[in-house]
């Protein structure tokens, strides 16, 4: 037994030392320079020790508009891209012809690099003097007048950015809904047909619950995912994040350590705790919830 | 509900570059079955035997054919509209429902005027519950189960909707030895109080046996046997059923039959005119029960004979199965025919005089009986050994390197060494 479990740890050695290096101390480093104030890589010095950087930043109009943007995104993409990533994988498993080339179609998005699909977005939606751009080409046939879904107002800008992020997340969540759909006992479903189910109850009430582990699994690194957005609003808007009023969380723990702005590592530091904060709560909150409603198999 | 099937044939396309053959999984099947009755479809596993079930339930539809529930043509409906209830191989419950609220699944799915109040669901769920005797066990999940109750708990969602008939797909295969003894005997009970027309599928031929009122014995597709299982097994139509039937298996000879007599090597063990005697009674008691089948199959089986080089014991033998009063007179002198013969382990008679010379080969006790390892130069291919139960009171010498039986008559089959279709 002794042995047994020494072995173990040896097995276990280079995962640990690897993650204490490079995720456990540097972890902890952030939460101590989140409460030195005025800190200074080049000195290591710092002008002492409070909460001074979370009021700062807490006060910060960017980082309140970041906050403000991050759950926009959470609240509206993560729903959405799951339940729609649900109904295309429920319409992708009920079809035999063609199943194979929609699944490809439908995974195409996750294999695409981030920053050329923003670059489409972009050509998609942007207005310049030239030409109001594909979508408000469209929008104009049905007698709306065109928006500038880049540069123009909060919303249109939002808008895109949820779609794009939607977009991004979906052929993930396609790809793992489909196994699990496939891996639903096939006898269940005939014996409810057998019972005269109806569709939609063999759905709701055998289908739903059957998948709900990879749907909370799927809900719970949505949030974490749109929480720690800031690629995607980058494609779209551009570096300058707080111009554009675009910008995320994480984007503002960047701009505090390397924007034009930057050089503010205790800011940084607390903004990046307070965002571990939240993520850790509605993690919490999300697991607590799911434990009454999903039937996990023995 | 009676049920009655009629020329019912399902054909599964052929599947992958390799087989271009269609498969029959069910090849023109023509029965009935009496209402209340408990019915067995027995036959080793690929015979089409659940696919015949899906069939009946409805969750397949057939190439062609009919099949009717009492009057009502049933066979374009779909198994809601049918009124089966069915108890799936792997009992199919729903693991994150509880106990009751699998039982109470199928009745939440009824609409309009069939629509149950609460409290009447709460009963039939109960009633359903109390007769497989799981009522203490409703807020239980199927994981906490054990094999035995999970199937109750199955046979209890099936019933409680009150279903014209119950289809039981392979109920015991997943129990232990133990348990499925218990519970034959409880689907048996079960089906005699609710008196509804069961069908049940099962690789098992001792399982069929012991508690259908009919077995249904198929081979690929198609139908071999049907009827009581002491009357299949006492009068198997090939050597198939008769190789099916019965454990410990039946013994396999290869023999002749030459002036009305069966030889096994150089030994006449039996004079068939007498056999034929004994057991024409059964036989035509056969032919009868299967009325269209029993003159087809004559027909054909003559046909077959007129073909072959050993006409006429096939032609005789023709004659004797299809209840003819005819006795061996009209058997050529001289001429032999080679058959099969098949033996039943119970049809063997240690006797010092008797006709059948065997090695011993070893001995058995099962304390009831004992069973004799022994051989014979006329076994069949493969065998160097058959099995004979005896009575525990016979005095065998288990050191003798010899030992000679009679044989009890209605415990020899003859077969055609073609067709494999019995002679007598």
């Amino acid at each position: 037994m002794e042995k047994q479990n020494l072995k173990a740890w040896l097995y276990l050695l280079p995962a640990i030392l690897f993650l204490g290096c490079f995720l456990v101390y540097p972890l902890i480093d952030v939460f101590i320079y989140s409460f030195e104030e005025s800190y200074n890589f080049a000195s290591q010095t710092s002008s002492g020790v409070g909460t001074y950087n979370y009021s700062y930043v807490l006060r910060d109009p960017y980082f309140l508009q970041a906050v403000k943007n991050t759950f926009l995104l959470v609240v509206i993409t993560v729903p959405l891209s799951t339940g729609l990533a649900l109904l295309i994988s429920v319409g992708l498993s009920s079809i035999t012809a063609l199943k194979n080339l929609f699944q490809t179609v439908f995974f195409l998005p996750y294999v695409t690099n981030t920053l050329a699909v923003g670059l489409v977005f972009m050509i998609l939606f942007k207005r310049t003097p030239y030409t109001d751009g594909f979508i408000n080409l469209l929008l104009g046939w049905f007698g709306a007048s065109p928006v500038d879904f880049i540069d123009g107002p909060y919303w249109a800008k939002m808008f895109v950015l949820c779609l794009y992020t939607v977009w991004v997340v979906m052929p993930f969540k396609i790809l793992i809904l489909t196994s699990a759909l496939a891996s639903v006992n096939r006898s269940l479903y005939n014996a409810a047909r057998v019972d005269g189910t109806p569709p939609l109850r063999i759905f709701f009430r055998i289908t739903l619950p059957m998948i709900s582990p990879t749907l909370v699994y799927l809900i719970i690194t949505g949030f974490i995912g749109a929480f720690k957005a800031y690629s995607d609003a980058v494609a779209l808007f551009g570096a300058n994040l707080n111009a554009a009023g675009m910008n995320t969380i994480v984007g503002y723990v960047y701009d505090m350590l390397y924007g034009s702005s930057g050089g503010y590592p205790s800011y940084a530091s607390a903004a990046a705790i307070l965002l571990f904060a939240i993520v850790f709560t509605i993690t919490c909150i999300n697991l607590l919830v799911s434990r009454k409603h999903v039937y996990y198999f023995s | 509900m009676k049920v009655t099937l009629q020329n019912l044939t399902k054909k599964f396309p052929a599947r992958g570059r390799k087989s271009r053959d269609e498969v029959i999984a069910v090849n023109d099947f023509n029965f009935e079955i009496p209402d209340g009755k408990l019915v067995g479809l027995l036959g080793p596993s690929g015979c089409g035997k659940s696919t015949a079930l899906n069939l009946l339930c409805g969750l397949l539809k057939p190439t062609e054919g009919r099949i009717y529930f009492g009057k009502e043509d049933v066979t374009d409906l779909p198994p809601e509209k049918r009124g089966v209830g069915m108890v799936f191989q792997n009992y199919a419950l729903y693991p994150h429902l509880t106990v009751k609220q699998n039982i109470q699944f199928p009745l939440e799915n009824l609409k309009g005027a069939d629509k149950l109040s609460k409290e009447e669901m709460q009963k039939r769920v109960l009633e359903a519950a109390r007769l497989v005797q799981i009522d203490g066990l409703m807020e239980r999940k199927p994981s906490e189960l054990s094999g035995g109750q999970q199937q109750r708990v199955a046979i209890a969602r099936a019933l409680v909707k009150m279903p014209r008939i119950l289809l039981m797909d392979e109920p015991l295969s997943n129990l232990d030895a133990r348990l499925r003894l218990q519970t034959r005997e409880e689907i048996r009970r079960i089906q005699k109080e609710t008196k509804i027309t069961t069908v049940f599928v099962t690789h098992d031929q001792e399982e069929a046996m012991s508690i259908s009122d009919v077995i249904v014995v198929m081979k690929d597709g198609v139908i071999q046997q049907i009827g009581k299982p002491q009357e299949v097994y006492d009068a198997p139509k090939n050597l198939f059923v008769a190789k099916f039937l019965g454990n410990p298996p039946i013994n396999v000879f290869e023999g002749s039959v030459r002036d009305g007599k069966l030889y096994l090597g150089d030994a006449a063990v039996m004079n068939l005119a007498d056999a034929v005697r004994q057991e024409s009674a059964s036989a035509r008691e056969n032919a009868s029960s299967q009325a269209g089948g029993s003159a087809q199959e004559s027909a054909s089986s003559q046909a077959s004979g007129s073909d072959s080089a050993n006409g006429a014991g096939q032609a005789n033998g023709t004659r004797q199965a299809s209840g003819s009063s005819q006795a061996s007179g009209s058997t050529q002198p001289g001429s032999a025919s080679h058959v099969i013969v098949g033996i039943r382990p119970e049809g063997f008679l240690p006797r010092e005089d008797g006709p059948l010379v065997c090695g011993l080969k070893g001995m058995e006790i099962m304390g009831r009986d004992v069973s004799v390892l022994a051989s014979h130069p006329a076994l069949e291919e493969g065998a160097n050994a058959f099995r004979a139960i005896v009575s525990a009171e016979t005095q065998v010498d288990a050191d003798a390197s010899q030992i000679r039986f009679a044989l009890k008559p209605g415990k020899v089959f003859v077969f055609s060494k073609d067709t494999e279709e019995r002679l007598f």
